[in-house]
């Protein structure tokens, strides 16, 4: 992409000296610059720390590289990677939604009420999404046209949720239906075609974040929805004098990342085999999608970020956790490593990011 | 002397002609305890370019605002072509002929040249819901051509910019969009001279193809009366002067304003002395 | 004892009676099979023996025919992890008290074991004027205050689930979390007399299980059974991927073990997975899951603790009342609710709901 045009090396050059040429990169110079290029990328700085630590890890544990840690692996970053790509998109727009941990809580258990109510798997789990459409129709309601911070108004709607959960279900836990069960005589797990599909199937989970991944992107870089929520992220005012509609932009990306939430909830169901009403789980799962999100790139200030990057910024988090949990890390020291490990992150993407902007790359 | 009026004000009225491509009278607009405009009336011929002048305060963004449908006058009436004109938004505005340059320019500084360039005026492929990337390059490139503005690239986003090329970026948008008119808020607002000079040939460039009329609120004597052809000045809510810039000089307008400050210096000791006396 | 028995079967007859009117759900299922196992056997002997002389007239009337006068007395039950699982059968055990008795209650205080909310709650309860206080001690000192105040107001104060005996409370109705981490620990070095095992905690420094382990840690210290301690976090479906990850990285452990109840059911669904039985690995802990109870009938465990919360909310409000009922003479004891093993036998009929629902029988059969 450097497009300027080169000179050519003076015509009587000293001897044994170097041509000096602009533009296009010869010998030694050329892999350094297609790396500094790397890094520039938004990107760049997270799939580094990611590599790096697969890399520490992979060479002081030896089961780490290994297909079977492979596949426990995807159970941790995953389902997080969907849920905090929902979230991206929402950061880019501007806004923050504190209620994706309630309606991760919430949806199993919707789903749990629908499907008893004698309506079958999928179509119970298409009712249930769209349940979480409408949660997140009412965050982007209150949040764009009555004009209540995103903070306020989704910190509300995840107490709202969580405390309904525990209604609903009178604080019991339940078995996800449609989730594998167990063969009574000889013990062994028996995993239906929806369990399979719907999470809890070895690389389930690792399809659907791939394809809900690649979708988000492509919708944030080529159409013109990406296009109306980056400028409305960017500087709302402006984008309202160009003449988008911003309270419909608004909107529509909280019903994404409230249905994505949901469908988080329902896929970690039944790989669980479980619905639990309790709220920790809510707010951890809330603070882990966050840090995928900024880790990755993405600016809690708006107009700026990559779904891409959420998605190594959950491989990352995840490489993490399943690192510590093989080596077996004292229990009290976990949350300490997994603080120190968010903040090198942050601190490798700030520094990049100063060299981005002086580089020029776009 | 609790009259906030300026006294021996002069409100001037349009001469209505049958050329008028614009023309709004008695427009008033108020913000809750805000008086913005009391009665405003302007016209514009086709081909025109009309300055607007007036201190801060005055009430120009907010006439601009009115013309270009971002908001709704409180009362009185606009024509556009001799039709009624009374756009619900912007969109209906640009869709008549009708498109504004702010003076914020409403760029996005993270999306690149020609995003901003299409921004609510995007391409796509056929039906498709994606946007055409290369059409929309293409055309920006030939329009940004067209009015003789040089970048040497679209994909940077226009946070890179210059300021005057920002502000061209933001002309090119308006008068790709085929807009019969264009509103200017401060188009030479924080620019140095040479860009500030750009832009004005910009301006000299577009008259000269005699397309689109213009209205441009300016603080610079000199530029209204180089780049103009006519100008008005906005008193305290009205229009106190309509002349053709042929016809008057920089003096002229700064005695104006003088006798503007003087009447209100005068104005604001009376109420002092007023207030002293029921002191006593 | 027959008496016992009857008033045992005879209070499981009036709840299930009154359960019967409302729709048929996994709850109230839950909720049946926790009152069954807790009112027959043991402690329940205890409760029945309070109530022996009434045990009769119990069946014709209500309890104001017994105690004479019929007020609704309104307790409160402090807790320091208001939302969390394990107590909601004691929710179920308070509720049930009340429905026999004609009292109300509220169930208040902290959800993340802040004592500095928990003692507020417990001094509203004493400005309300409730007629009676019980609270999980689960901080040595911050208690005192408000119990001398209450006991002070003529209200009567309980312990239950952790108990501080340097408190004034009255009674202590529960086990101590660290006495039953003990009997873990030895349960464990039963299983897994030499080697690794590995122990999981939730959340470290929750009041609610950090005792139990730090019992389990205390009773396997110096023994020839090495235990690792690991964090599995806060949400289910993460524990279960933290003990894969964990299993995965030592293979050579002989045991899994866990104390709270979505790391012992994310154990026994990691032992199902990675066919361990096979290879002879031994697993257990606490609490019981729907999901824990079937895999620990299918055979995918050793053990689980039933630390029989039920009780821990229902004799409480039984001791409140007859505080009340007999003008301070009577009615105050300490119970301890006892310790529950069940293994793959016992916790059969935990599965076997839907049977003995539909039966006409009420004896119960857990022993």
């Amino acid at each position: 992409m450097a497009a300027t045009t080169g000179t050519d090396a003076p015509a009587s050059a000293p001897s044994g000296g170097p041509a000096r040429r602009r533009g296009v990169p010869r010998g030694a110079a050329a892999p350094l610059l297609l790396l500094k290029r790397f890094i520039t990328m938004r990107e760049g700085s997270v799939t580094i720390v990611t590599i790096a630590l697969a890399i520490y890890f992979s060479a002081t544990i030896p089961v780490f590289f290994g297909v079977a840690n492979f596949q426990t692996l995807l159970t941790y970053f995953a389902w997080l990677a969907i849920i905090a790509a929902g979230e991206v998109f929402l950061m880019i727009n501007g806004e923050i939604d504190l209620s994706i941990g309630g309606v991760y809580l919430f949806a199993p258990l919707m789903f749990y009420e629908i499907n008893g109510g004698g309506i079958p798997l999928v179509p119970s789990v298409i009712l249930t999404l769209t349940i979480c459409m409408a949660i997140g129709f009412v965050n982007g309601v209150i949040t764009a046209v009555l004009g209540v911070n995103s903070f306020i108004t989704t910190l509300g709607t995840l107490f709202t949720l969580e405390g309904l959960t525990l209604i609903i279900s009178h604080a019991q836990q339940l078995i996800m239906p449609g989730s594998p069960g167990t063969n009574p005589t000889t013990g062994a797990q028996e995993v239906g075609t929806f369990a399979q599909v719907f999470g809890a199937g070895t690389y389930s989970e690792l399809i659907w974040a791939a394809i809900i991944v690649v979708l988000l992107q492509v919708a944030l870089t080529r159409t013109r929805w990406g296009l109306h929520t980056i400028a409305v992220g960017s500087n709302k005012i402006a984008a309202a004098e160009a003449g988008v509609k911003v309270r419909t932009v608004v909107i529509r990306n909280f019903m994404v990342c409230s249905t994505l939430a949901g469908l988080v909830g329902i896929l970690e169901a039944v790989r669980s085999s479980t619905i639990t009403p309790d709220p920790s789980a809510a707010n951890s799962i809330l603070l882990y999608a966050i840090a995928s999100a900024v880790i990755g790139g993405t600016l809690l200030a708006g107009g700026s970020g990559t779904i891409i990057g959420a998605f190594i910024g959950a491989l990352f988090l995840g490489i993490l956790q399943d690192g510590l949990a093989i080596k077996g890390v004292n229990a009290d020291y976990l949350d300490f490593y997994l603080g120190l490990a968010i903040i090198f992150a942050m601190l490798i993407n700030v520094y990049i990011g100063r060299t981005r902007r002086r580089s020029g790359v776009g | 002397m609790a009259d906030k009026a300026v006294p021996k004000e002069t409100i001037v009225q349009p001469k209505a002609s049958d050329d008028d491509v614009l023309r709004v009278e008695h427009i008033a607009k108020s913000f809750g305890p805000v008086t913005a405009l009391r009665d405003v009336s302007l016209h514009l011929k086709k081909g025109e370019v009309l300055g607007l002048l007036g201190d801060n305060g005055a009430g120009k963004s907010t006439l601009i605002k009115t013309i270009c449908g971002f908001q709704k006058q409180d009362s009185g009436e606009m024509w556009l072509k001799g039709e009624p004109y009374a756009p619900k938004s912007v969109e209906q505005a640009r869709a008549l002929g009708v498109d504004v340059v702010y003076q914020d320019l409403a760029l996005i500084d993270e999306l690149s040249v020609y995003q901003n360039m299409f921004l609510c005026r995007e391409e796509r492929v056929g039906r498709l819901p994606f946007l055409a990337t290369r059409q929309m390059k293409r055309e920006a490139r030939k329009a940004l051509d067209d009015i003789g503005i040089n970048l040497p690239r679209l994909d940077v986003p226009v946070a890179r910019l210059s300021g005057g090329q920002r502000q061209s970026i933001a002309v090119a948008r308006g008068v790709y969009s085929d807009a019969d008119i264009l509103l200017l808020d401060e188009p030479l607002a924080a620019m140095g001279a040479k860009e500030g000079a750009m832009i004005l040939e910009l301006i000299a460039r577009l008259k000269e193809e005699g397309k689109l009329s213009m209205i441009m609120i300016l603080h610079n004597y000199v530029h209204v009366l180089e780049s103009c052809d006519r100008l008005n000045m906005i008193v305290d809510g009205v229009i106190a002067l309509d002349k053709p810039t042929a016809e008057t000089s920089v003096e002229e307008l700064t005695e104006i304003v003088v006798d503007e400050y003087r009447r209100a210096r005068l104005a604001a000791q009376a109420e002092e002395a007023a207030r002293a006396a029921t002191a006593v | 004892m027959s008496v016992h028995d009857d008033f045992g079967n005879e209070a499981i007859e009036r709840l299930e009676w009154s359960d019967s009117k409302q729709d048929q759900s996994p709850q109230t299922k839950a909720r049946a099979v926790t009152r069954r196992a807790a009112l027959v056997g043991g402690a329940g002997a205890l409760a029945a023996f309070m109530l022996s002389p009434a045990a009769q007239a119990l069946a014709a009337s209500g309890p104001g025919s017994i105690f004479g006068s019929q007020k609704k007395y309104h307790f409160v039950f402090v807790n320091h992890v208001t939302t969390n699982p394990f107590f909601t059968p004691t929710i179920n055990g308070i509720q049930d008290a009340c429905n026999l008795l004609g009292c109300s209650y509220q169930w208040t205080g902290s959800e993340t074991s802040n004592v500095g909310q928990m003692v507020t709650a417990f001094n509203a309860a004493i400005t309300a004027g409730a007629d009676g206080i019980a609270v999980p001690l689960i901080d040595p000192t911050a208690f005192n205050a408000p119990t001398t105040k209450a006991l002070g107001k003529g209200i009567p104060v309980l312990s239950y689930n952790a108990d501080e005996p340097s408190n004034g409370r009255l009674a202590y109705i529960g086990q101590d979390l660290f006495v039953s981490g003990q009997q873990m620990g030895a349960h464990i070095k039963a299983l897994v007399p030499s080697g690794n095992v590995a122990l999981f905690i939730a959340t470290p420094g929750s009041a609610n299980i950090q005792p139990r382990i730090d019992g389990a840690k205390a009773a396997l210290k110096g023994s020839a059974t090495k235990f690792t301690v690991t964090a599995t976090g806060a949400a289910l479906p993460q524990e279960l991927s933290t003990i894969q990850s964990f299993w995965q990285g030592h293979t050579s452990y002989k045991g899994l073990f866990a104390v709270d109840g979505g790391s012992t059911q994310s154990v026994f669904q990691t032992i199902q997975k990675y066919n361990l039985r096979g290879k002879g690995i031994k697993g257990g802990g606490y609490d019981l899951t729907p999901i824990t109870q079937k895999l620990l009938a299918a055979g995918q465990g050793d053990f689980t603790i039933d630390q029989q919360p039920y009780l821990q909310g229902f004799i409480p409000t039984l001791e409140l009342f007859l505080y009340h009922a007999s003008d301070h003479l009577s009615g105050i004891a300490d119970v301890d609710t006892g310790l529950k093993f069940l293994d793959k036998t016992t916790v059969k009929p935990y599965n076997n709901t839907k049977s003995r629902y539909e039966g006409t029988s009420t004896k119960a059969g857990v022993s």
